[in-house]
């Protein structure tokens, strides 16, 4: 009897401790580059996920509780995102983290995240491979990209491929897929060149490509630095086709850029602004549309909407669909209701966790710039998914793993 | 022949922005001793001033090159006044002061004009010779770096004020008892290398992303090309900018770029070993 | 004059051995945070303000610590004590390369901006080189370089005897850091005072009126070198184990800017003032940015311009000198 109405009280106790709890908010860490050498591609991305919190908010939040947001200027810098990853889980503690563009900010956090065991959605476009049992990533990865953008510029253009890159772990793992793709479609690499981040003269790698003649240049450059390069290959008359993972989705060339700097190139992403703008009807003008809308309805002096800012935008929302899903913030359970393969109806259509990497299925927009920097989209692949770590032997849905592979290091089965 | 044609634009290529990267720091640095970790602000303020001016006042380039060198030359100015006057002397405690300085001009620039600034396109056309084409503007960088320096030598080592201006520098009390305005002196010279500087900013900005770390792409070339001139920057600027960019491209041609960054530091390091006075101490050896 | 110093020292030591009790686990990895960069600091103090020989490539030192902390301890992380040893050996690298480097330099004849170029030069080339080993070739046994993004995944520093587990982190971390500090700033006194600091201190004014006296200024110069890139190395194993990571970003133009300015704001010719100086220092620089937002690091620049302006000898000197003279030169 004694035991019972102990048993009652402790459950009572139990249930007033969670009424208190459930008011409470659900704290979303944002680590994102407010200003420093990314500020450019990382602002759109910041006023996406508070957009998102205010949508949901407005909504009633989830669980009854509402979401805030506790974020930190990390300054283009690894050391600041170390520091103040840490502030979010053991000052703030905060249920989840959101945020890093670089991938060495990522990877300077990752470790003090998997300690911790915080949940982590990164939003960028990056080189692949992060097989990580706290990290989700709603990003576009390299089988995304290059597996529709290589083939159809080479059936376009020829066989002939040069890659300059930059020459850090982005780039030479990029280049790395770029070249095994245009030997499976039977073409031939002419010229392979990797340029640290600090070079912003290019004249000499001009005249290489121009010296080997290729049909297709895949530019893998990085940084304002290195995209110094547009402006001078077009004062040289390079004139070949260029394609690329990571401008225009990004930091907008098209729009900061003189004319003809930019024009051919192509570039694949999984949303960019103007979709609605280019295509005239269906499912993804309306999407497109319809986000656009509310984005400057908030943010009407934003100078650009990138992929970034779609990704940014789905993470919070698939977040808060795992939670609802889980019905707690608990993030072991929050894990475990998104490897059952949630999915959000985001600004370009159905974006779905792939339980055994983490990663997000996109549809793939093929852009290409004209002459006058006007964006046309020739091509759109849908659902593609990101396959490779699945197949590769990463299934976090089975086992714990916390590395980050490459095509040439794969999990070892 | 076109082959020899190709090494020598690539040459002269890297040469020039060796040369125009370290010419206002030559000055700065190589003359007053003053380590200006600022350099690259000084750069990137000369070509915001050309950019802006282009885009906003509508100006022809030439002349918005020139509003870009005088607002550096400006801003030189007055930074001499309030703070560089008091760091004569001490020239280990400039790193501080113009490192906090660079600071606030590159965060400055990125609070007023964002994070990017739409570019301008380069000016003259290209041509082509067999396989290859090149852009115009750029063989004309190499004459323009080239006559500049040939103008400073003249200025620094020929004139009435480049006596007056090494002397000052190199005994401010002894020259002031001979009657020299040694404050004048040291503000006049400051002002030339901001002038340098910032047209090094004005000519590259129609060929670079405009963003507010420009100038820190000149930065590390600026102090290895200004280091290994040695101690009279101005006789020793062209041999060492012509020794470093032939080991860069050279190294570039047969290998890559990174290699080639490497060989470049890497050759700093040896030069200054074997000749601990720069190539400046080296070609008044080889005179007397 | 060294008794009325000492009490600055005391007081600031005794605050820092009392925080832990009065904070949390956040305050106290934080502040841990901060103290890492003392040693690479005080190393510069050391070859700087003694020896007035300005490296501005201190954090090749710092960044090769941190990368051979790493790669040892990855690859021998089932051998016995390794958390323990492994550190050791990696500061025994960075002070036999500090040596090599000093033997270059000084035996060399290279003096002055010179020092500053060369040191420069060889921290960025280890940064760039250090940048492109992304590659699956760019291995030492198990650890991978892993280029840019850094490396991660090592053992932290510790013990583990049987199941007795015992690793450098949290509070643990705090009081060695606090105690090292102590002991390092004791010995830099020492040194200071020895004939050795003596002689070091008459090459920075006169170096070749010592050399004439018959002492080997050269062979002084080197180990001094030396000397500070073990103290570079410090914080370098220390970074890597306090974040778990190390990156080539820490070799590169910036990185290696700050102890440069952690040190001239401080006061250079003073040990204790550097410690806390560049405490202080990378506290408000964090504070900003936490909530300056964009203005962050436009008053940083601010404080810096200032701070030389009005306070050439350094700020932390000159306020413990005021407060010397104001409350102690009574007695």
């Amino acid at each position: 009897m004694k035991k019972k109405i102990l048993s009652s009280f402790l459950v009572s106790l139990f249930m007033l401790f969670g009424s208190f709890a459930s008011a409470q908010t659900i704290k979303l860490g944002i680590l994102e580059d407010q200003t420093g050498n990314f500020a450019i591609a990382v602002v759109p991305k910041i006023h996406a996920y508070e957009m998102a919190v205010k949508e949901i908010n407005a909504k009633g939040g989830v669980l009854g509780r509402k979401l805030e947001i506790v974020r930190y200027d990390t300054q283009s810098d690894n050391t600041r995102f170390q520091e103040f990853a840490r502030r979010l889980i053991e000052k703030d503690k905060v249920d989840v983290i959101f945020g890093a563009f670089s991938s060495a900010s990522r990877e300077a956090i990752r470790p003090i995240i998997d300690k911790a065991r915080m949940l982590y959605f990164y939003n960028n476009q990056y080189e692949g491979g992060v097989c990580d049992a706290n990290v989700f990533v709603t990003g576009a990865v390299p089988e995304q990209q290059f597996s529709t953008l290589v083939p159809w510029m080479m059936e376009k253009y020829g066989k002939k491929v040069y890659t300059i890159a930059a020459d850090y772990n982005f780039g030479q793992i990029s280049a790395e897929w770029v070249r095994n793709i245009v030997k499976q479609n039977g073409g031939t690499m002419v010229g392979e060149e990797f340029i640290p981040l600090d070079v912003s003269q290019f004249s000499q790698t001009i005249q290489k490509i121009q010296a080997a003649k290729p049909d297709v240049l895949m530019t893998l450059l990085v940084g304002a630095k290195q995209a110094s390069f547009y402006e001078q290959q077009a004062a040289a008359g390079l004139k070949i086709p260029m394609a690329t993972s990571v401008n225009v989705g990004q930091a907008y060339e098209h729009k900061r850029f003189k004319p003809p700097a930019l024009e051919n190139m192509y570039v694949t992403v999984n949303y960019i602004e103007e979709v609605h703008d280019v295509i005239k009807s269906g499912e993804f003008h309306d999407k497109s549309k319809d986000f656009m809308k509310r984005f400057k309805a908030l943010y009407p002096k934003e100078p650009y909407v990138n992929m970034e800012a779609a990704n940014a935008y789905n993470a919070i929302n698939l977040y808060v669909k795992g939670v609802a899903k889980a019905g707690s913030t608990d993030k072991v359970k929050v894990r475990r209701a998104l490897e059952t393969g949630i999915s959000f109806d985001g600004p370009s259509g159905v974006v779905k966790i792939d339980p055994k990497s983490h990663h997000g299925s996109h549809n793939i927009f093929l852009v290409r710039v004209a002459k006058d920097h006007k964006v046309e989209i020739p091509k759109v692949w849908k659902d593609i998914q990101p396959y490779w770590l699945g197949q590769a032997g990463c299934d976090l849905t089975k086992k714990d793993d916390f590395s980050q592979y490459t095509p040439s290091k794969p999990p070892t089965k | 022949m076109i082959i020899l044609f190709n090494l020598f634009y690539q040459f002269g290529d890297a040469l020039s922005f060796l040369l125009l990267a370290a010419i206002g720091l030559a000055v700065i640095f190589g003359m007053m001793k003053i380590i200006n970790l600022a350099h690259g602000e000084f750069i990137t303020i000369g070509a915001y001033g050309t950019v802006v001016s282009a885009k906003i006042l509508k100006l022809p380039l030439p002349i918005a090159m020139a509003v870009g060198v005088l607002v550096t030359v400006i801003f030189g100015y007055i930074l001499e006044r309030i703070i560089i006057r008091h760091l004569y002397g001490r020239p280990l405690d400039s790193v501080v002061a113009t490192w906090g300085i660079s600071l606030i001009v590159s965060q400055s620039f990125l609070v007023i004009f964002g994070p990017s600034f739409e570019g301008l396109q380069t000016p003259l056309s290209n041509f082509q010779l067999g396989a290859y084409s090149y852009s115009q503007y750029r063989l004309l960088l190499i004459l323009i770096s080239i006559s500049i320096l040939i103008l400073l030598y003249i200025l620094f080592l020929k004139s009435n004020f480049g006596t007056l201006a090494r002397a000052t520098i190199e005994n401010p009390k002894i020259a002031s008892t001979l009657g020299v305005k040694v404050d004048k002196v040291y503000t006049v010279t400051f002002c030339i290398g901001s002038a340098l500087a910032g047209l090094t900013g004005a000519i590259y900005a129609p060929t670079m992303t405009i963003v507010p770390s420009i100038g820190q792409a000149f930065i590390v070339s600026a102090f290895v090309t200004v280091v290994t001139a040695g101690a009279s920057p101005f006789i020793g600027l062209i041999p060492a900018a012509s020794f470093l960019s032939l080991i860069q491209t050279s190294v570039t041609f047969y290998y890559h770029a990174t290699i080639g960054v490497l060989a470049l530091l890497f050759s700093v390091i040896l030069i200054i070993r074997f000749l601990p006075k720069g190539f400046s101490g080296l070609l008044i050896k080889l005179k007397k | 004059m060294l008794k009325k110093d000492n009490i600055f020292t005391i007081s600031v030591f005794i605050v820092l051995l009392i925080i832990p009790i009065l904070f949390d686990d956040f305050y106290i990895n934080n502040i841990s945070y901060f103290m890492i960069w003392t040693f690479i600091s005080l190393g510069l103090a050391l070859i700087w303000g003694m020896g007035g020989i300005l490296s501005f490539g201190q954090t090749a030192f710092f960044g090769l610590a941190g990368y051979s902390f790493a790669i040892i301890s990855i690859n021998f992380s089932d051998i016995y004590a390794v958390g323990i040893w492994s550190p050791i050996l990696a500061l025994a690298i960075t002070a036999i390369f500090g040596a090599i480097v000093g033997y270059f330099l000084f035996y060399g004849g290279i003096y002055d901006v010179f020092i500053g170029i060369v040191t420069l030069a060889i921290t960025l080339v280890l940064e760039t080189f250090m940048a492109q080993t992304a590659g699956p070739e760019w291995t030492v046994g198990n650890a991978r370089l892993n280029g840019f993004n850094g490396m991660q995944g090592m053992p932290p520093i510790g013990i583990k005897i049987g199941e007795y587990k015992f690793d450098l982190q949290g509070i643990g971390q705090y009081y060695f850091i606090v105690f090292l500090a102590m002991f390092l700033l004791w010995l830099l006194y020492k040194i200071k005072k020895s004939n050795f600091g003596l002689i070091l201190l008459a090459s920075k004014e006169d170096r070749t009126r010592v050399e004439s006296l018959g002492h080997n200024v050269k062979k002084i110069q080197m180990i001094t070198f030396s000397l500070s890139a073990l103290l570079a190395g410090v914080s370098g194993i220390l970074y890597t184990n306090w974040g778990g990571y190390i990156t080539p970003s820490s070799m590169g133009l910036i990185a290696s800017a700050m102890p440069v300015i952690w040190v001239a704001a401080s006061g250079k010719n003073d040990f204790f003032s550097v410690f806390f100086g560049c405490i202080l220092l990378v506290y408000i620089s964090q504070t900003l940015a936490v909530n300056g937002a964009q203005y962050a690091i436009i008053l940083m620049g601010l404080i810096l311009v200032i701070v030389t302006r009005y306070f050439p000898e350094g700020i932390i000197l000159m306020l413990k000198k005021l407060l010397t003279n104001k409350f102690l030169s009574k007695k």
